[in-house]
């Protein structure tokens, strides 16, 4: 039985160190690296699929020996240098101040001349050899062998004796002219071959993806700074909005009617809609009943795609009137659990929006196609009407209720804490730049804040792709970032609580709902770099308008919170009933109350002054 | 021409083995030691002297001709366990300031050239 788990347990254990070892080799892989700068002074390495502060700079690092191997190709030329070269840049690069120990050994070995040789001199001498031989020794060694040192050996055979210190001072420059060498070899081989890479930068918002500037790589302008605000306790009108909606929820629910105020809301929204896309549709199908007509006789495409269009517009209508029938003002609209619900309008809202969607598309296409074929004057006298109809304005509307019901489908998933994942493969822009790899800039940086208005949850995209003469670009390297409030900070949470008076300090035992915001400090006293917000606790101060006299007066209570799980969607507390003078305990939470028609804002941001 | 160079005899002993002492021991530089008679390590030797610098810097060249003479010498210095193998039939190695072997030629290694000479030297230096 004991040593059956301790099979499991090692088994585990090498499944993790497995695990850990391949994301080491896949970082080790990385053409570029990003390190968060954040605005506490703090830096950290990110890698792809990581979370950052959302007011942080990453700072991005090329890996020059990545780069020429993952967009030169593994058997030409350029690979070959690059083979060479690496190894002399990592030698470069540990050698530190090399050149400064050889003046100093030089020095040191004039000065004991000068003084005789004398044994305070030794001293300096030898610590002098000591720093100037250890990066000579590095270097020699890890190339015994190679072209650079066959190319050594014969520069210190042809040389007249000399120095020490010039012996040493030879090889560093050795190496600076191999590199040098090399380098200027293998940028020529690349750009004959055409190898250049690009590099574009995104914020991807929930509705859209911002190109935004990768210094060095592109044109793009860097935008107004905006910090998203640390501590902040004004409620915004956001939070306003949603605590009115807790105030009628929580009569609702006091009244024992749960859903209805959530349903009521969005059959008013889709009502809405449909009022707007009502029109249109009526006016579409009308006219393409008389095109049919007149069409008979025409081309067999344009006859098709009348037929589709009349159909796909046939299809929207009936969608329409299923839906106003449901949401009507007599309709069926379910008013059971929220979660239910929301789920249900939302496949709803995809059908509505899909409708339309195909319909619009049906009437472009027969647009397209009878200007295709009006090629004589008989087909011309034919088409005229179809020709001349002007339906831009009804679809210019069509498309704004596709808008609006993609942004009502979106907020039933946000109320539910769920979030609208954008995976799409990203365009390169005009403005991102077609580099030379010589011209790579080894060292670049994203600067958040200058990214413009973003929201938790948003995700910085960086995408390299490398391309060659005759040969279609290919992507090397695609980051994944997100953002998140991870500093500490104030965070407000709108919601309800459900309040249980102490039974000590009154007769009869109280629970009761009401509407109340907490105001939480998170991010401390640790920091949730987590990608979930499963465990992002929070501790903070909750104030909740009670009624435990059942009296309509409003009571206020104040007390202390700790939040936790999901967007504050659990909180827990005691507090005190001021007017009544109760202690109470309660639990807090933050129930999906979508605002249909509104969009939700971006996260509450400042320029900075 | 061998200028910073010191030639142990080849017909006594222990004369050679004094010399050897003494440079060893009295002498503050870095010791290179080569090690045979052959032509590759009269060549080596020839190079090592060329590196062993400028007059009055601190690195001198010996070389044993017959380097079981001083065997009895060598075997009292202080090597490295890493370097043991290496020492067995070594055509060279260096000794650092304060007498211990820092680096071997061994012979199976390639014909050393200038750059595994002066890397033999720095290894002495470095330390």
């Amino acid at each position: 039985m004991c040593s059956r788990l301790c099979l499991r347990i090692v088994a585990c254990l090498v499944g993790l160190l497995t695990i850990a070892g391949a994301s080491l080799s896949a970082r080790a892989r990385e053409v570029v690296t990003f390190t968060e700068a954040d605005l506490d002074g703090h830096t950290r390495p990110v890698a792809d699929g990581g979370v950052v502060d959302i007011n942080s700079t990453l700072n991005v690092r090329t890996n020059v020996e990545e780069l020429y191997r993952q967009s030169g190709g593994t058997t030409d030329s350029v690979s070959v240098l690059t083979v060479l070269l690496n190894p002399l840049l990592k030698l470069q690069a540990g050698v530190g101040a090399g050149a400064a120990n050889v003046a100093s050994l030089q020095e040191a070995l004039a000065a004991w001349a000068a003084a005789g040789r004398d044994t305070l001199g030794w001293v300096g001498v030898r610590g002098a050899l000591r720093k100037a031989a250890e990066p000579v020794a590095k270097i020699l060694a890890a190339t015994q062998g190679t072209p650079f040192a066959a190319r050594l050996d014969q520069a210190l055979d042809l040389a007249p004796r000399t120095s020490i210190a010039e012996q040493y001072a030879l090889v560093f420059a050795s190496l600076d002219a191999e590199i040098a060498t090399l380098t200027a070899r293998r940028d020529q081989l690349a750009k004959e071959a055409g190898i250049s890479l690009r590099a574009g930068a995104w914020l991807r918002g929930e509705t859209s993806d911002v190109p935004v500037h990768l210094e060095g790589f592109d044109r793009y302008p860097e935008r107004d700074e905006v910090v998203v605000t640390r501590w902040r306790i004004a409620l915004t009108e956001e939070e306003r909005r949603q605590l009115r909606a807790s105030v009628r929820f929580s009569q609702a629910l006091n009244q024992g009617d749960l859903g209805r105020p959530l349903a009521d809301g969005f059959a008013t929204a889709v009502r809405h809609l449909l009022d707007l896309a009502e029109p249109c549709t009526a006016s579409f199908q009308e006219a393409l009943v008389g095109f049919r007509n007149r069409v008979g006789q025409s081309a067999e495409p344009v006859k098709s795609a009348v037929l589709n269009a009349l159909e796909k517009t046939q299809r929207l209508r009936t969608s329409a009137l299923e839906l106003r029938a449901k949401y009507g003002e007599r309709g069926t609209t379910p008013s059971s659990d929220p979660e239910s619900l929301l789920l249900g309008t939302n496949d709803d809202l995809v059908t509505l929006t899909g409708s339309v969607g195909e319909a619009v598309a049906a009437i472009q296409d027969l647009k397209r196609i009878a200007r295709q074929t009006a090629t004589n004057a008989t087909m011309s006298a034919v088409l005229k009407p179809l020709l001349d109809w002007a339906p831009d304005d009804c679809t210019t509307s069509l498309a704004n209720v596709q808008q609006s019901g993609q942004d009502m489908a979106r907020q039933c998933l946000g109320a539910l804490g769920l979030r609208h994942r954008n995976n799409s493969l990203l365009t390169f822009g005009e403005d991102v730049l077609a580099l030379d790899l010589a011209n790579v800039p080894v060292e670049s940086t994203v600067r958040i804040p200058r990214m413009g208005p973003r929201a938790p949850g948003d995700v910085v995209e960086v995408r390299l792709s490398a391309a060659r003469a005759n040969v279609s670009p290919h992507d090397i390297q695609r980051t994944r970032i997100t953002l998140r409030r991870v500093l500490p900070h104030l965070e407000i949470a709108v919601g309800l609580v459900f309040a249980r008076a102490d039974s000590s300090a009154r007769p009869r035992s109280v629970f009761q709902t009401a509407p109340a915001y907490s105001i939480l400090i998170k991010g401390w006293p640790m920091r949730n770099y987590h990608h979930s917000n499963l465990l992002d606790c929070g501790v903070g101060l909750n104030l909740a308008a009670l009624d435990f006299n059942h009296d309509d007066s409003q009571e206020l209570g104040i007390g202390v919170v700790l939040s936790g799980l999901l967007e504050n969607l659990m909180q827990v507390g005691y507090g005190y009933n001021v007017k009544a003078g109760v202690p109470y305990a309660f639990f807090g939470l933050r129930l999906p109350l979508p605002d249909f028609g509104i969009n939700r804002p971006k996260a509450e941001a400042s320029p900075v002054e | 021409m061998l200028v910073k160079t010191t030639i142990l005899p080849t017909d006594d002993p222990p004369l050679a083995q004094q010399m050897f002492r003494d440079l060893i021991h009295q002498e503050a530089v870095v010791l290179f030691v080569g090690l045979g008679a052959t032509e590759e390590i009269e060549k080596m030797v020839g190079r090592a002297d060329k590196l062993a610098g400028l007059e009055g810097e601190p690195r001198w060249v010996v070389w044993a001709r017959k380097p079981g003479h001083v065997q009895p010498v060598i075997d009292e210095l202080d090597v490295p366990a890493e370097l043991g193998p290496r020492m067995q039939g070594a055509r060279a190695f260096t000794l650092n300031f304060d007498d211990k072997v820092r680096d071997a030629i061994g012979s199976d290694e390639p014909e050393p050239g200038m750059t595994r000479i002066l890397l033999a030297y720095a290894r002495a230096e470095e330390d």
